[in-house]
């Protein structure tokens, strides 16, 4: 959390995240650029600017794969979650590393030519009208095009600028890149090698990506279909028993309009709020009341149990709602209140 | 002794118990275990696991970098031979060529491909030198049979003791249908490694858009050669329409001629097909 904008928040967890990262990364291009090379059983060595794209080129598709995948790892196993902190770190990185295979790109088919380059993207090669041979250049453009456009809009400037709803619409572009890439490889690089191991490589990436959403979207789905039922006093809804709720814990209740509260227990109060954070829609129930704050489990902003407001000197504000308890049984209204209103905690008994 | 909780909450394996509730669970683990980013202590539950997370995806992307970069296919013995200084009869059909005068080496002579620097053509110098004998400098490449000379400099050579030159005899060798890859003379010669293939075919594109010679890579040998440079049956450059057969396998119809050592195949390129 920041209460005024910095180019980076750092934090010791930031520091080891990007440190490791960009260890991975030197990692796998130092292997395949330097060393992997010694073990080729070719005539000649490839040319240092083919190496280089490849190299790249499937760290790029790598790290595009990881980032989708530590979402739904860490809705599965909550221990994934400290990998997705600092994830829009490696976005930049893979933004970074995507440029370098494109302009390698550019700079070694492109170049020298008596016209200009990047016409000569656009123009080297125009054969719409057939699968084999498709401009495939075009997808990793548009996948370009989107892993910069995310990686500037990643700061958290962008996100209070654009609304996290729809700064949350256009980082899922991030799926549609993703798409881009695998059709940039397959129309692309894996026409033109007759080693399998690229082809074997991608397809166990996509269909790592497809399953983790699916098995994510499942639980998800069996979670989100138990909606709270009305109580005989309109307007309220049966939440849940009050022993459902851990001390300093949070229970989820979805609303028969598909609006999911979460409710938290703490020191023998209750209090309800939102399940969206305000920061980046992060799953509040899934967190913990730490400091006497309700705090989310993505990036760890804090929120005041009675009144939703962050902390001062924070400014973001929840949704509450009123609760009752009858005979053990949480009840609670429906409507919301307006973002940061004071609703008195409840007492469990 | 409460049951083992089968809920996905809490992380013991047994014990620690406070309190289990069906589908959830409270227990000392649980409890501790939530990680807040700006709070590196409450990474420590967890350490061990992320640590083996850590190992295991730096040893997954080390053994990834080997085996991509390591097992790649391989593009061919073409390579840049250096500075070489030719000299023979300029002859165009349209690509320019220049064919050696015959030595010990090519007894029939050695016809030599001739391009600019970068993805350029000679062809506009090339034009107003054809027939007469040149002494050319370049840089040389080659690949197998074929030989490339990317131009830096051509001047008319010193008189040849045999007399004045004479146009190479060009020798007809009949109807062929042919497999094979089109690509540009240049990158499939050495320049690139690789110079073929269809994630190279943008750049082929460009060559040969460019002006630089456009080659046949046939699947099989046509005369001991793999290697043929291509034209129109008009004897003209490729029309536009080579551009979506370029990097592709392809069949293709037409009439193959040889001057010196080299190897012409003149055909209606849009009437290539798959093979």
């Amino acid at each position: 959390m920041s209460a005024r904008y910095e180019p980076v928040g750092w934090n010791t967890s930031k520091i080891v995240y990007d440190v490791v990262a960009l260890l991975a990364i030197g990692l796998y291009l130092s292997l395949f650029m330097w060393l992997a090379p010694r073990f080729q059983h070719i005539s000649l060595p490839l040319d240092g600017f083919t190496v280089r794209m490849n190299a790249f080129g499937t760290c790029a598709f790598l790290l595009m794969t990881l980032i989708l995948c530590v979402g739904p790892a860490a809705r599965l196993d909550r221990r994934f979650l400290p990998l997705l902190y600092n994830r829009r770190h490696i976005g930049v990185m893979t933004a970074a590393i995507a440029l370098t295979h494109a302009w390698t790109a550019v700079d070694w088919y492109f170049t020298y030519s008596p016209n200009n380059r990047f016409e000569m993207v656009l123009r080297g090669n125009t054969s719409f009208s057939q699968v084999s041979g498709f401009p495939f250049e075009l997808f990793g453009i548009f996948a370009l095009f989107m892993l910069v456009l995310l990686a500037c809009t990643s700061h958290d400037f962008w996100l209070k600028f654009l609304t996290p709803p729809v700064w949350k619409a256009l980082h899922m572009g991030l799926y549609a890149a993703y798409a881009a890439v695998v059709l940039h490889i397959a129309l692309g690089a894996l026409q033109a090698v007759q080693n399998p191991l690229l082809a074997v490589v991608v397809t166990l990436c996509a269909t790592l990506v497809g399953a983790l959403h699916v098995a994510a979207s499942r639980r998800e789905k069996a979670r989100d279909s138990m909606v709270a039922p009305p109580y005989r006093e309109s307007p309220w809804v049966v939440a849940g028993p009050v022993a459902a709720i851990a001390e300093d814990h949070g229970m989820v209740v979805h609303l028969d309009d598909g609006e999911p509260v979460a409710i938290f227990r703490h020191q023998g109060h209750l209090s309800a709020v939102t399940n969206l954070c305000a920061h980046q829609n992060g799953p509040l129930g899934e967190g913990r009341v730490v400091d006497g704050c309700i705090t989310c489990p993505w990036h760890g902003f804090q929120y005041r149990l009675a009144d939703g407001r962050a902390p001062e000197p924070f400014t973001e504000k929840l949704a509450t709602y009123r609760l009752r308890v009858e005979d053990g049984m949480i009840l609670l209204d429906p409507r919301p209140n307006p973002p940061g209103t004071h609703v008195a905690p409840v007492p469990v008994r | 002794m409460l049951p083992r909780c089968l809920c996905d909450e809490c992380l013991c394996d047994e014990g620690g118990w406070v309190e289990c509730l069906g589908d959830k669970c409270r227990c000392e683990m649980s409890r501790r275990h939530f990680f807040i980013g700006w709070s590196p202590a409450s990474a420590r539950p967890i350490a061990a696991f992320l640590a083996a997370v850590v190992v295991s995806g730096l040893i997954g992307l080390g053994g990834l970098a080997m085996a991509l970069g390591s097992r790649v296919d391989d593009p061919g013995a073409g390579d840049i031979t250096g500075d070489r200084v030719l000299t023979g009869m300029l002859v165009e059909f349209p690509y320019p060529v220049l064919v050696l005068d015959p030595d010990e080496t090519y007894p029939a002579g050695h016809a030599v491909l001739l391009s600019g620097g970068g993805k350029r053509g000679v062809q506009g110098e090339a034009a107003k030198l054809a027939g007469q004998r040149l002494q050319i400098s370049g840089t040389g490449v080659r690949r197998g049979s074929i030989d490339m000379l990317l131009v830096g400099e051509m001047k008319a050579a010193p008189a040849s003791a045999s007399g004045p030159p004479q146009a190479p005899a060009l020798v007809p060798m009949g109807e062929w249908r042919l497999t094979g890859e089109i690509c540009d003379g240049k990158c499939v010669t050495g320049v690139m490694r690789p110079g073929n293939g269809l994630a190279h075919k943008a750049c082929a594109n460009v060559c040969i858009m460019g002006g630089v010679p456009p080659v046949l890579v046939t699947t099989s040998k046509v005369a001991g050669t793999n290697f043929l440079l291509m034209g129109d049956p008009a004897g003209k450059a490729l029309p536009d329409a080579f551009r979506d057969h370029v990097g592709l396998p392809r069949q293709m119809e037409g009439t193959v001629e040889r001057i010196a050592d080299l190897l012409i195949f003149r055909t209606d390129v849009s009437r290539a097909v798959v093979p």
